[in-house]
């Protein structure tokens, strides 16, 4: 296993790498004009961040993505559990499940910003419905692949439901919702900036999408690496979360302490 | 011998008929469009009427559904023209990418401002009151514009700033996209006033939730008397190789607006239709009395059009630096 500050300096020797060719390769290789240079697009960043005008942008971007996150991954979670747990119910809403969930989310961001409104509460509902989907199949998962027979030695032992759920089911499902949890901020990330996108006054979407139409590669692609940036930590985020649930778990068979996706 | 030489003979002959055929096929030439609208009108027409085809192209249109994508697609030498608002050209020229205006479709301002019946009343504003009290009414609104860094968006910051406030102090402008959403956002009163380009605003109109507050298609802003609206835009590489293919494209586009401007309303309206299949006939009709007095009768850039984008650019706080005419346009391959 690879010790931690190695893993940084290896992680910080890639980064710079990618960084240095691209900056090596702009205006010699690639015309600036589309993918601008990171020592520009570092500039633009300490710009905006020395006067401030970022912050307000970010915390738009952040207060829909973790608004619309919590708020599905608690129904997604809900009823991932409900319906992993009755088997009828499951079947009956199938169908319904299925054919939401194939329903593309870019296709509805317009129709929501119709239904409600141009302000944060249409991007956050872009995101629950994102979210929601992504937290449900996984949990859902996670209910019906509890170890069955686990259940019934306990059943023997004389154990309740409620000590087989707090005992078995519900630390078996764990590692099902952080992961359902880890793919779907990146997506709930995507939803709320797809939604800045189509109409919003402010936003990290907003700034990209401006930048965009002024033709200025540096702006779009400095919003971007905000983005990217926030994406990083919030995983990182999710990693010790995930970590701390899981401590009871023998170290090897924890995911999130080697790597990681 | 005899049978060599009427192989000979039957292998010119062919031969001749190929290079014939190629000479006389029409050339593909691909062009972007932002949107499917009126002020689209020229290429419309050029397409429907065969204009095109009597220049011998092959146009291949593709909208885009939005500014922005058809300019870059055009500098990415994906395409060989964009027809667009000559702002971008301006724009990109900043960033350091040259473009360059052939000829002129639209040369006034085509969009136009729409105001919620109610805040209309309560502000005491009408669509014959002077200008300048249209404007010193917008304090304390929020103006809905299609994108940010659309047109639009320095449109609204020039006016604003014209009637002396100060945008997102005094006025708050806001993107709420276009066509449906810029309707929903207006009609139930997210923003007070917004601006698109017809028949959008005569959709709000004609539904009878707003009014029409500023009718720059009808010139009704003094301070903006022509504007580089639409244009057939290219790369200087095509300028400076494919000239005949210009000349025939820039023929063709002017061929369009001097028949729209010879004909009646309704025989234009009844030539869009193909191209504008989804839109009521009576906005049809609408969009193209309000379009006609916009199109350019010989497809000339007038440097007074280049100087009032510029303006407008200038006042929205996005140029930074006053570009010539001539970096930008070009009148050499008009009609003589």
């Amino acid at each position: 296993m690879i010790s931690r500050g190695r893993l940084f300096l290896y992680r910080a020797v890639f980064g710079a790498t990618l960084l240095g060719l691209w900056e090596l390769s702009s205006g010699r290789v690639i015309d600036p004009f589309w993918v601008s240079s990171p020592s520009q697009v570092f500039l633009y960043l300490y710009g905006v961040i020395a006067d401030g005008s970022i912050f307000g942008h970010l915390a738009i971007t952040l207060y829909e993505t973790f608004t619309g996150f919590f708020i599905g991954a608690i129904f997604g979670i809900g009823l991932g559990f409900a319906l992993g747990r009755r088997e009828v119910l499951a079947q009956i809403l199938d169908p319904y499940v299925i054919a939401f969930n194939g329903i593309p989310r870019i296709a509805l961001a317009p129709l929501f910003i119709i239904w409600f409104g141009i302000g944060p509460t249409s991007k956050v509902i872009l995101v629950v419905s994102v979210v929601f989907f992504l937290t449900f199949f996984n949990t859902f998962a996670g209910v019906k692949g509890v170890d069955a027979e686990l259940k019934n030695i306990l059943r023997i032992m004389g154990a309740s439901e409620r000590q087989i759920l707090m005992k078995v089911t519900l630390p078996s499902i764990v590692p099902w919702i952080t992961t359902g949890l880890k793919i779907s901020l990146p997506y709930a990330i995507v939803a709320a900036v797809v939604g800045e996108f189509i109409a919003a006054g402010k936003g990290l979407g907003y700034l990209i999408n401006y930048n965009t139409s002024l033709f200025s590669t540096t702006g779009a692609l400095g919003g971007i690496l905000v983005l990217a940036l926030v994406v990083v930590l919030c995983n990182e985020a999710i990693n010790r979360a995930e970590s701390y649930l899981l401590r009871w778990r023998p170290r090897e068979e924890r995911k999130s302490e080697g790597e990681l996706y | 011998m005899k049978v060599f030489t009427l192989a000979l003979a039957l292998g010119v002959f062919c031969l001749s008929c190929f290079s014939s055929a190629r000479a006389q096929a029409p050339k593909k030439v691909k062009i972007t469009i932002p949107v499917i609208a009126h002020s689209m009108t020229p290429v419309f027409l050029a397409q429907n009427k065969g204009f095109f085809a009597d220049e011998k192209l092959e146009v291949d249109v593709t909208s885009t559904n939005g500014g922005g994508p058809d300019i870059r697609a055009l500098i990415a030498g994906d395409v060989d023209f964009s027809f667009t608002t000559g702002d971008n050209v301006i724009l990109a020229q900043q960033e350091g990418k040259k473009l360059v205006i052939v000829m002129s479709g639209l040369n006034r301002l085509f969009i136009n401002w729409a105001m919620h019946k109610d805040v209309a009343k309560s502000k005491g504003v009408t669509e014959s009151m002077p200008l300048a009290e249209k404007i010193k009414a917008l304090k304390g609104l929020t103006v809905g514009v299609t994108n940010p860094g659309a047109l639009t968006a320095h449109l609204a910051a020039f006016v604003v700033r014209k009637a002396g406030y100060n945008p997102q102090q005094d006025v708050h402008i806001i993107p709420i996209g276009s066509g449906p959403t810029w309707l929903a956002a207006l009609e139930n009163r997210k923003v007070d006033v917004a601006l698109t380009a017809p028949p959008v605003p005569d959709t709000a109109i004609s539904r009878g939730y707003a009014i029409l507050l500023i009718n720059n298609a009808k010139g009704e802003d003094p301070s903006i008397p022509e504007f580089l609206m639409e244009n057939l835009i290219a790369r200087p590489d095509t300028v400076a190789k494919e000239g005949d293919m210009i000349r025939r494209m820039v023929r063709a586009l002017t061929r369009a607006n001097q028949w729209a401007l010879q004909n009646k309303p309704e025989q234009v309206a009844d030539a869009l239709k193909p191209s504008m299949t989804t839109i009521k006939p009576e906005l049809l009709l609408a969009g193209v009395q309000a379009v006609l007095p916009a199109l350019s009768k010989d497809g000339r850039i007038s440097e007074r059009s280049v100087q009032v984008t510029q303006d407008i650019l200038e006042q929205a706080g996005i140029l930074k630096k006053r570009i010539a005419v001539a970096d930008v346009a070009t009148n050499d391959f008009l009609m003589k």
